[in-house]
This record gives structure tokens, C-alpha cells and sequence, in this order.
């Protein structure tokens, strides 16, 4: 009893999301902006708290997303993206999802459970492991200088002494 | 060599991080193994997920040639 409760309480509970967004590239810069507070609106609208945004950029996509209004497919190569995180209920969530599916000048969008810190801090240059590294470490330990050059003679010889021990 | 997210503290991966989540791909852009990324599997998970919604955005490729 107590712990169907708890999760009652915890599925109205409100959590940080974000969604993120390509809005099609026929829009002319200037009215992006006015695109994007639309969907701020729409958040507000359904009971979240905005807490960070980024304004819509132009990329370039890495392959051609197709999406299909009223019967016409349109594909594209190049989006304007943007990102929004709210804090709201999970009802509200469903509810912004319906709003930005009926937003025809999004294309595409995606709704995830995130954090509230800034997830796109500076970060310290990353190396990676190199594919020949493991080799070099190997051909190291066992350097070829070293040996001594020897003629076919003293070659023969020491294996000669070899086999007599 | 240690993990890189838990050697820098960071406790999300983010997919909109598109230049740290390429390190993570091979010249087909599949995911790089543990093995080879030298990441934790917490964060090999993390890692994973957030290269996935990169793909569903169309900010990194299913494919490369």
C-alpha cells in the first residue's frame, strides 16, 4: 500500500527535461527567434518553468531527414536547432509533446530527462588510445640495436655449443 | 589509463556535445568499445545513449563510408 503510494507520488512528481529541435530551413532567419518562443510558449503554457534555452543555429545535417505535412514529403539537408530545458510535471510533458507535433515547422524534435547543471561545460581535450600504441610498447621492450651483428661462422659455432650442453 | 568522464567529474553526456561524441566513432561511425574508448561501463552507457538521440537528431551519422 505504502509503496504504490510512493509511486503515485512520484509519477506527478515534477523533473528537469529538455527538447530539442530542427525547425525547417524554408524559415527566414529573422523569424526564427519568433519560431522559437512560440515553443517557449507552449511549455509555459502547459505549466513548465523554462530554466535555460539556446536559440535556434543553422546545421548541417548528417543525413536528409524526410517529414511529410498534409500528403507533401519535404527532405532535408539542413536545419535550424535549438534547444529548450523546463522544469515541469509529467503530464505537462505529454501535453508539449502534442503541441510541438502539431507545430508544422518542426520537423523533427526529441524529449529527454536531463539535469539541471550546464551539460555543455568545457572540457579537457580528450587522447585517445591509438590503434599501434600496444605494437611500439611491445617492439620496445625487446629494442633490435642491441643485438650483436654476428657472421654465419660464429653463428654456426655458438649453436654447435649449444647442442653439446 | 582511466575513464575520461569520471577522471573529469562529468556526470552527464550530453548529445548535443557533437565534437566529444565523434572521438567516440569509428571511421564507419560506429560506437567505439570499452575496450578501445578506455571508459567506464556507467559512462560507456551514458556515452551510448547520448550518440544514439545524436543520431535520431541527424547531428551524427548511422553510417559512413
Amino acid at each position: 500500500m505504502i509503496k504504490e503510494k510512493n509511486i503515485k507520488e512520484d509519477v506527478s512528481e515534477p523533473s528537469i527535461y529538455e527538447v530539442g529541435y530542427h525547425l525547417i530551413p524554408s524559415i527566414a532567419e529573422e523569424d526564427v527567434p519568433a519560431e522559437a518562443s512560440v515553443l517557449k510558449d507552449s511549455i509555459e503554457s502547459a505549466g513548465g518553468a523554462i530554466l535555460s534555452d539556446e536559440n535556434p543555429k543553422s546545421v548541417r545535417l548528417a543525413y536528409a531527414v524526410d517529414h511529410a505535412v498534409n500528403n507533401v514529403k519535404n527532405i532535408y539537408d539542413s536545419a535550424y536547432f535549438g534547444w529548450i530545458k523546463f522544469f515541469v510535471t509529467p503530464s505537462g510533458v505529454s501535453k508539449i509533446k502534442g503541441f510541438i507535433e502539431d507545430n508544422h515547422k518542426v520537423f523533427r524534435f526529441i524529449i529527454i530527462k536531463t539535469v539541471r547543471e550546464d551539460t555543455l561545460a568545457k572540457r579537457p581535450p580528450l587522447r585517445m588510445k591509438k590503434a599501434g600504441d600496444e605494437k611500439k610498447s611491445v617492439s620496445g621492450a625487446t629494442p633490435v640495436e642491441n643485438i650483436p651483428a654476428l657472421s654465419v661462422e660464429e653463428l654456426d659455432k655458438t649453436i654447435e655449443e649449444l647442442v653439446i650442453e | 589509463m582511466q575513464c575520461y568522464f569520471s577522471s573529469n567529474n562529468i556526470k552527464y553526456v550530453d548529445y548535443k556535445d557533437i565534437e566529444l561524441l565523434k572521438k567516440f566513432l569509428n571511421p564507419h561511425a560506429r560506437i567505439l568499445t570499452k575496450k578501445r574508448t578506455m571508459v567506464c561501463s556507467k559512462h560507456q552507457r551514458m556515452l551510448a545513449s547520448a550518440i544514439k538521440r545524436a543520431r535520431f537528431m541527424a547531428l551524427l551519422p548511422y553510417v559512413s563510408s
